[in-house]
């Protein structure tokens, strides 16, 4: 038979829990009924079959010289790849010496989800939320190399949480979370501010 | 006294300060910090020039303009440093970059006498090649602005999107590069349409919100691939939809009453979220529904949820066969109690092909923070 997975993100178990059982209940009954109809008829094969040509790799190298391999689809999230593949210039390792092994490990991964097929918005959102869960500098390392392999929707992911982090911040709490020294005098601050008076109201 | 050694002096050893303690975010260049900005609203971008140094002018080349208003008028007063106008003026006066790739003004409450203020605002966007532009006045403004002329022909732009504004009907429309396009609470015409297709000939996205006047959307283009048509109002709304080439369209909101989808045939997926508020709820909205399904037989991906679910549930109920589909993926938005049941029921029970079906557990009609997602897949 086949298996019915039910994933529950809920915070509120109890009431939920007792739909949900009455719903994979009714649901189970009908998914009977409907998949023994279909059983009776005959089935074309599954669109779920796998290619049978071997999929193209793209290898990297980073900076300390470690390779990785990505899927040309997947490598394909990143305008320089592409071009580089377009031009046949992907055949032998690229190098990437802006990109530490670690970096260029997540950035691979990033690619990877982002190929995938048949991953609903909902979880992808989540996975994206999670990828960018890190320290501030591994979000700067990020950004760089998102910047440098052209692939703006981590360039966006990354940039989007970086201005979280300032969003609705006074000038002192941005200056604390990413260690800026200021080295205006307070004239020099006050100066500053009043000509833009509006945006410290 | 203390001693003092001339000999003994202590070498410290100059390390850098611990890696999570270094100011990275000043050393990235400026491009990748006017990306950031670009996802900030323009109070939190200029108050960043009173960071540093390094930072001070770092906003005024920035390449997005994002300013929100307050909704509200008159509120701070004309002579406050916070009148919003005001606002604007001071931030477009400081801005020194040549290109404006986003200009966005939400929330902002006209009123008539602003109009010159928000044309030069424009065209200061326009003289920078803006590329991404919306103008979404307050809903509660009393009056629609009037867009200028120059807007209509405009070769830079990719995105726009307007609420509360005033279309010239007979202008010719010239949009070559326009891909994105969201029409709120105007008053257009089927003709109207006509010309934005005409001249938008590599449009891919139309949403079309509450918007009066056009009863009969017809769309050759190849490129036009995604259609939302959303309806919070009550005057006459879309009555025909002819889009043999479109991929996915989305119908959201109340009173379609009179919609009819004419050719869909290369539709992906289809979203009918919306409501029908007639005397007769009964008649009118099942025979929309019926209609509806009918002509999204052949769509792999179907999304329905709310008063449509419970339409269908009064269908399940009275024994009416449902036809038969060839729905890959059911995405359900419901709150699964007892009403909507029979209507999933009816779903399952036309969906010969189902491999995938989703159901996100709603608090009907408000989709709550904590919904469910139940993903089941079907191995065959």
């Amino acid at each position: 038979m086949r298996y019915l997975a039910l994933p529950l993100l809920s915070q509120n178990l109890t009431e939920s829990t007792a739909r949900a059982q009455t719903l994979s209940l009714y649901l189970q009954l009908s998914l009977q009924v409907s998949l023994s109809q279909r059983n009776e008829s005959t089935m074309s094969s599954s669109s779920s079959s796998l290619p049978s040509c071997p999929k193209k790799v793209v290898t990297l190298k980073s900076s300390e010289g470690e390779t990785f391999e990505i899927e040309e689809i997947a490598a394909l999230q990143s305008k320089t790849l592409e071009n580089m593949i377009d031009e046949n210039c992907a055949d032998t390792p690229i190098p990437l010496p802006n990109i530490k092994g670690k970096i260029l490990a997540k950035v691979v991964e990033y690619c990877n989800k982002h190929a995938e097929v048949g991953v609903d918005a909902e979880s992808l959102r989540a996975w994206d939320a999670e990828f960018v869960n890190v320290e501030n500098t591994t979000v700067f390392d990020y950004i760089l190399a998102a910047n440098f392999l052209e692939i703006p929707t981590l360039l966006d992911l990354t940039c989007q949480s970086v201005a979280d982090m300032i969003k609705g911040k006074t000038p002192a709490e941005i200056e604390k979370t990413f260690n800026i020294k200021s080295a205006f005098t307070p004239e020099e601050e006050e100066q500053v501010r009043r000509e833009n008076q509006w945006a410290f109201e | 006294m203390a001693e003092t050694s001339v000999h003994g002096a202590i070498h410290r050893e100059c390390s850098a300060p611990p890696l999570s303690r270094r100011d990275l975010i000043s050393g990235l260049p400026d491009a990748m910090i006017h990306n950031i900005f670009s996802f900030l609203p323009i109070h939190d971008v200029v108050k960043t020039c009173v960071l540093s140094k390094r930072w001070r002018p770092t906003w005024t080349t920035a390449t997005d303009l994002v300013f929100v208003g307050y909704d509200v008028y008159f509120e701070p007063p004309p002579d406050s440093p916070l009148f919003f106008p005001s606002i604007v003026d001071s931030v477009l006066s400081q801005f020194s970059s040549p290109t404006v790739k986003k200009f966005h003004l939400t929330r902002f409450m006209y009123d008539e006498a602003d109009r010159p203020r928000i044309d030069l605002w424009l065209r200061f966007a326009v003289r920078r090649s803006v590329e991404d532009l919306r103008l979404r006045l307050s809903q509660r403004s009393r009056f629609f602005y009037v867009l200028p002329e120059f807007l209509y022909c405009f070769s830079w732009l990719v995105r726009l999107d307007v609420g509360k504004c005033c279309f010239s009907l007979d202008m010719t429309i010239w949009w070559p590069c326009l891909k994105v396009l969201s029409i709120e609470d105007a008053q257009l015409s089927d003709d109207f349409l006509g010309r934005i297709f005409r001249g938008c000939p590599v449009l891919e996205s139309l949403v079309l919100s509450s918007c009066e006047g056009v009863n009969n959307i017809i769309i050759d283009s190849l490129c036009l691939k995604k259609l939302v048509l959303v309806s919070l109002g009550f005057g006459s709304y879309v009555k025909k939809l002819c889009a043999p080439h479109l991929l996915s369209l989305r119908v959201i909101g109340g009173n379609h009453a009179g919609f009819r989808l004419d050719d869909v045939s290369s539709l992906v997926e289809a979203d009918l979220d919306f409501s029908v508020e007639s005397r007769d709820p009964n008649s009118k909205g099942r025979d929309l529904l019926r209609h509806l399904l009918e002509k999204v037989r052949g769509v792999p991906t179907i999304t329905t949820g709310g008063w449509c679910l419970q339409v269908l549930s009064l269908l399940e109920m009275d024994g009416v066969p449902s036809p038969l589909s060839k729905c890959q993926n059911l995405i359900l938005h419901a709150p699964v109690n007892q009403w909507d049941l029979p209507g999933i029921a009816y779903m399952l029970r036309s969906s010969q092909c189902l491999e995938k079906l989703v159901i996100y557990l709603t608090c009907f009609p408000m989709v709550c923070s904590f919904a469910m997602v139940f993903s089941i897949r079907f191995l065959c």
